[in-house]
């Protein structure tokens, strides 16, 4: 299920706490990467908190790394 | 804000029994670990627990709260929850001949996140005094899935829960790798010669986030609980060489499943008497639930009370045993049974637990007077 980008769900979002989440990702202000899609920044995946995301159960996304794989479709 | 001036009033208690809270102040108080066998004297330790950043405290049968030891993470922690504040000093258990304390960590190493569990040492309990490394060097991240529970066997051994490290699930099935397993070991990290291999801790395999251990006295057998991804959350009995089948399944070789999941973390069998005895051999689960919930959830901020079938094949009965009514963060993480009752932890406790003040509390249930 696709996850709309609005400011409610932004407010969800978990990504900023994540371990794969990088400085420079939290400089260019990216998160919420099931909704909007891959980074495009080099970073190395370091565990993943998508399954825990309150976004995750209330969308029924299934799989992880949208940081790295793109949204959610 | 809590609307509740009295913090036992924001939990619902089963039918028979009262709570009554028994230390607060407590910096994220995670798990508990009693004293086997206690001296009566009003200040000798009772009981010890892990604050997840770093500190032990020791409570005196006075109920006086002091530090066992403290600075124990070689790192600056975040309070990110859910996230990579999810990790920490977490297991804890109490060696019942001598007293001394195994304790499970991470630790930074060359800009690497890994695991380790080591003993410590101290003449009255009161103060730790020396610390020896069991185990180290086990890959590890920060956000949970990291190195567990920590428990002693009837049979004297060490039985270390380690998580998958949750980049690279699959090394839950590398019987080389550490990760997703339950480790045995002697009491000084050597590697018992009945293990299945005799050149290796593994014990078991197969597990994801095994945050939780009870041992059963009715069949000398150790039960965990395992945290599922999107489902599955589980409760397992673990038996030398068996494969519990994670990445693949949760629901492999386990006794129980949450399809929904709920975040188990620490449990206990009712066996010493502590409630009346038709709830004998019964465990106790706590569910803590989404990571820093505020207020009441259908995810987890509860305890649960779980009858297993005597072959372990499945359940007999499932009742909320303690149930979380409040306004705050507060869920039930530690649990133990200890003098008159069950004690547990609340994590957060009441207010605001990311605000780096230490609220926690432990609260004790026993059955009403």
């Amino acid at each position: 299920m696709k996850v709309p980008d609005t400011k409610e769900n932004l407010m969800k979002c978990i990504c900023m706490n994540c371990p794969t989440h990088t400085q420079e990702m939290k400089d260019k202000m990216q998160g919420m990467f099931c909704s909007r899609g891959k980074s495009g920044l080099k970073f190395e995946r370091k565990g993943c908190l998508c399954g825990e995301c309150p976004l995750a159960s209330e969308y029924k996304l299934s799989g992880g790394y949208f940081c790295d794989m793109g949204a959610a479709e | 804000m809590n609307m509740y001036k009295n913090p036992v009033e924001s939990w619902w208690v089963f039918p028979g029994f009262e709570i009554n809270l028994m230390a607060t102040g407590l910096d994220l108080p995670v798990n508990l670990a009693f004293v086997p066998n206690p001296s009566d004297k009003p200040t000798a330790p009772l009981l010890y627990l892990t604050e997840l950043y770093g500190q032990v405290k020791v409570i005196t049968n006075d109920w006086k709260v002091r530090t066992y030891v403290d600075n124990l993470l070689n790192y600056e922690p975040d309070y990110r929850f859910p996230g990579t504040g999810e990790s920490g000093l977490t297991g804890i258990c109490v060696e019942p001949n001598t007293g001394d304390i195994f304790l499970s960590m991470i630790y930074e190493e060359n800009g690497e996140t890994k695991g380790k569990v080591v003993r410590t040492s101290s003449k009255d309990g009161l103060k730790m005094e020396s610390m020896e490394t069991v185990i180290d060097g086990i890959h590890s991240v920060k956000a949970a899935h990291q190195v567990q529970a920590v428990s002693i066997g009837f049979d004297g051994k060490l039985y270390i829960n380690v998580g998958d490290g949750m980049i690279n699930p699959e090394v839950a099935q590398d019987d080389n790798d550490l990760r997703g397993k339950i480790l045995r070991m002697n009491l000084d990290g050597s590697i018992p010669e009945d293990n299945p291999n005799l050149e290796s801790p593994v014990y078991a395999k197969g597990l994801r986030n095994p945050f939780g251990a009870a041992w059963r006295k009715s069949n000398k057998s150790l039960y965990i609980s395992d945290n599922g991804p999107e489902t599955d959350d589980r409760l397992a009995m673990i038996e030398p060489s068996k494969n519990y089948g994670w990445p693949k399944t949760m629901r492999m070789n386990s006794i129980f499943w949450w399809e929904f999941t709920q975040a188990p973390t620490a449990m206990a069998f009712m066996q010493d008497g502590q409630f009346p005895s038709e709830y004998n051999d019964e465990l106790f689960v706590a569910l803590f639930g989404a990571a820093y919930h505020i207020g009441r959830a259908i995810k987890g901020k509860k305890i649960v009370k779980i009858k297993i079938n005597e072959d372990d094949s499945g359940i007999k009965s499932y009742d909320e045993f303690i149930t979380y009514i409040g306004n705050g963060p507060a869920s039930p993480c530690g649990l133990a049974f200890g003098p008159g009752g069950l004690y547990f932890t609340d994590l957060h406790g009441e207010k605001d637990g990311l605000a780096k003040v230490p609220v926690g509390n432990i609260y004790k249930v026993a059955t009403r007077e």
